[in-house]
């Protein structure tokens, strides 16, 4: 117990001097507006995530925890879905940036030089089918278990 | 007397009955996201020494094996793309305690707000870092401020509020991550409810997304071998053979590199010396297999033929074990110029590389001469050279 008093005192030591030498290279390589536009990019950053990304996936699993049982077809389709979405989501928060500037190479021709709306859809499209098979799986396989003496 | 918080009415906090957010999740996704950070963090250290010319001569950097750089930025991209589901996850599974109130003795209270405000630097530090990120590897350049300096400062303060992170919750990480992620002797009260998945549903899940993004979204993946064909959000690819940062256009070199009358200037202790293309030509040639591979985690190999740096510089008698600066054409920009040194300069395979995989140089790769050395970030491959000092 008293290692780990002693390790923890170290770490927020460390962790504060690191933090400390991290506002200083933000303050002192760059001028003072840039510093605060910094600040005001982090701010927006966390109101997107708090106040619009994990409030749209609140409600979206309050959905499906509305649509699923507590077992059988039904409760199975929602897990996939819920599974899919999950990595569905995560890859277009992933691809933001290429899917908002999309086709603008600003003359480059070997940047951005795929059709990333279409991409993600086909990636999607991919996504669900394989859940939907492991689904269709997931039920077989519980019938199967079901039948058997 | 009454205190302010029985004067003020509590604001309504949502429930969050599922028990699906919880420590044992929180933690167990909280070690990978650590790991991430930890390879982006070591990985973004080293790419940042190497490029800043204060600090080159003071950490030497071996120009073998050629694919060091590459592996390190390999990984750099790799760890920041796959920690992006990872933090979306870990948040997800946190997301109640923002709404936890706080505690009411004052030392309790004041270590709330301490340990808050370190959270609220994580989180803010983590969201920005990996959003600009994603940003830079896009070339999507929104802002006033210096990408390379916040890159760097935002890696340090999260690692920093990371540390202090760990201090904070290892009791709790301990006995989580001893016990079965089932298990809820650390869950909040009302985390009762089971949820949609189960609780290793959502950490397979989370795995699983980190693992898509990678292949999927990551740069290093566009311009990998077979992973190319289906690395449909990545900003790059090799469908136009291999990626440039900054065409001779948006360089403003077009003119100069064209020029007629081009000539590569080599200065020695205030000689110098001018050599036309058709000159650099008639020199020794070697051709070498080098990859080229950006701090942005693409990479590619070519095949470059051209004048070893070397053999220009016997020509102009210039000793060994000095270090050399190599200026482009370009009149600005972070790829202006660079200093190679001494083990650089004097390798063979550092080339003032004049065709690339049997082909001229085309003037987005630096036509009529561009620098490609072994082992080097890509910005410091300066294109479109016009000349070389030794210092």
């Amino acid at each position: 117990m008293r290692a780990e008093t002693g390790v923890r005192a170290v770490l927020i030591v460390l962790g504060a001097a690191v933090m400390a030498y991290a506002a200083w290279l933000l303050l002192d390589r760059q001028t003072l507006d840039q510093s605060l536009e910094v600040g005001r990019w982090a701010i927006i950053a966390v109101v997107l995530h708090d106040a619009v990304l994990a409030p749209i996936a609140l409600g979206i699993g309050w959905l499906l925890g509305r649509l699923g049982g507590a077992g059988g077809v039904r409760a199975t389709a929602v897990r996939a879905a819920a599974a899919a979405g999950t990595v569905i989501a995560t890859l277009g928060v992933t691809g933001f940036a290429v899917l908002t500037r999309s086709g603008d190479d600003a003359g480059n021709r070997t940047l951005l030089d795929r059709d990333y709306p279409a991409g993600l859809l086909g990636v999607a499209a991919v996504v669900v089918v394989v859940a939907g098979l492991a689904a269709l799986a997931g039920v077989a396989g519980a019938r199967l278990g079901a039948r058997r003496p | 007397m009454s205190t302010l918080r029985e004067r003020v009415p509590a604001l309504p906090t949502p429930t969050f009955s599922s028990r699906l957010r919880s420590p044992a999740v929180a933690a167990r996704i909280g070690v990978w996201l650590g790991l991430a950070f930890a390879v982006c963090f070591v990985s973004g250290l080293i790419s940042h020494a190497i490029q800043i010319p204060s600090v080159q001569g003071e950490i030497p950097f071996p120009t073998s094996p050629v694919w060091i750089y590459r592996v390190t930025q390999t990984l750099h991209v790799v760890a920041g793309t796959a920690a992006v589901p990872l933090l979306l996850a870990k948040l997800w599974a946190v997301y109640p305690r923002l709404f936890q109130a706080p505690p009411r003795g004052a030392r309790e209270a004041l270590l709330s707000v301490l340990e808050r405000g370190s959270i609220a630097l994580l989180v803010a530090g983590s969201l920005l870092e990996l959003g600009l990120g994603l940003m830079n590897v896009a070339q999507w350049y929104a802002w006033g401020f210096d990408f390379r300096v916040t890159h760097y400062a935002l890696g340090w303060l999260v690692i920093g509020a990371l540390l202090v992170h760990i201090a904070v919750k290892l009791p709790v990480i301990r006995s989580v991550l001893g016990a079965d992620v089932e298990a809820s002797d650390e869950d909040r009260p009302e985390a009762v409810e089971p949820g949609v998945l189960t609780r290793r549903g959502v950490l397979r899940t989370t795995w699983i997304s980190a693992g898509v993004a990678v292949v999927v979204a990551s740069s290093a993946a566009g311009t990998a071998p077979v992973l190319n064909r289906i690395a449909a959000l990545s900003p790059r690819s090799r469908r136009s053979g291999i990626p440039i940062n900054r065409t001779a256009a948006q360089a403003g070199v077009v003119p100069a590199a064209t020029s007629g009358d081009y000539a590569c200037s080599v200065l020695l202790d205030g000689a110098e010396r001018r050599f036309s293309a058709a000159q650099l030509r008639a020199l020794p040639q070697a051709t070498h297999t080098l990859p080229i591979a950006c701090v942005e985690g693409w990479s590619a190999d070519g095949t470059w033929t051209g004048v070893p740096l070397r053999a220009l510089l016997d020509e102009v008698g210039a000793p060994l074990g000095r270090p050399v600066r190599v200026v482009s054409l370009q009149r600005s920009g972070p790829d202006l110029e660079t200093v190679l040194p001494p083990d650089f300069a004097d390798d063979p395979r550092t080339l003032l590389a004049m065709e690339l995989d049997g082909e001229p140089l085309s003037l987005d790769h630096g036509y009529p001469v561009r620098l490609i050395a072994p082992n080097r970030p890509g910005a410091l491959q300066t294109k479109w050279v016009g000349r070389v000092e030794v210092l």
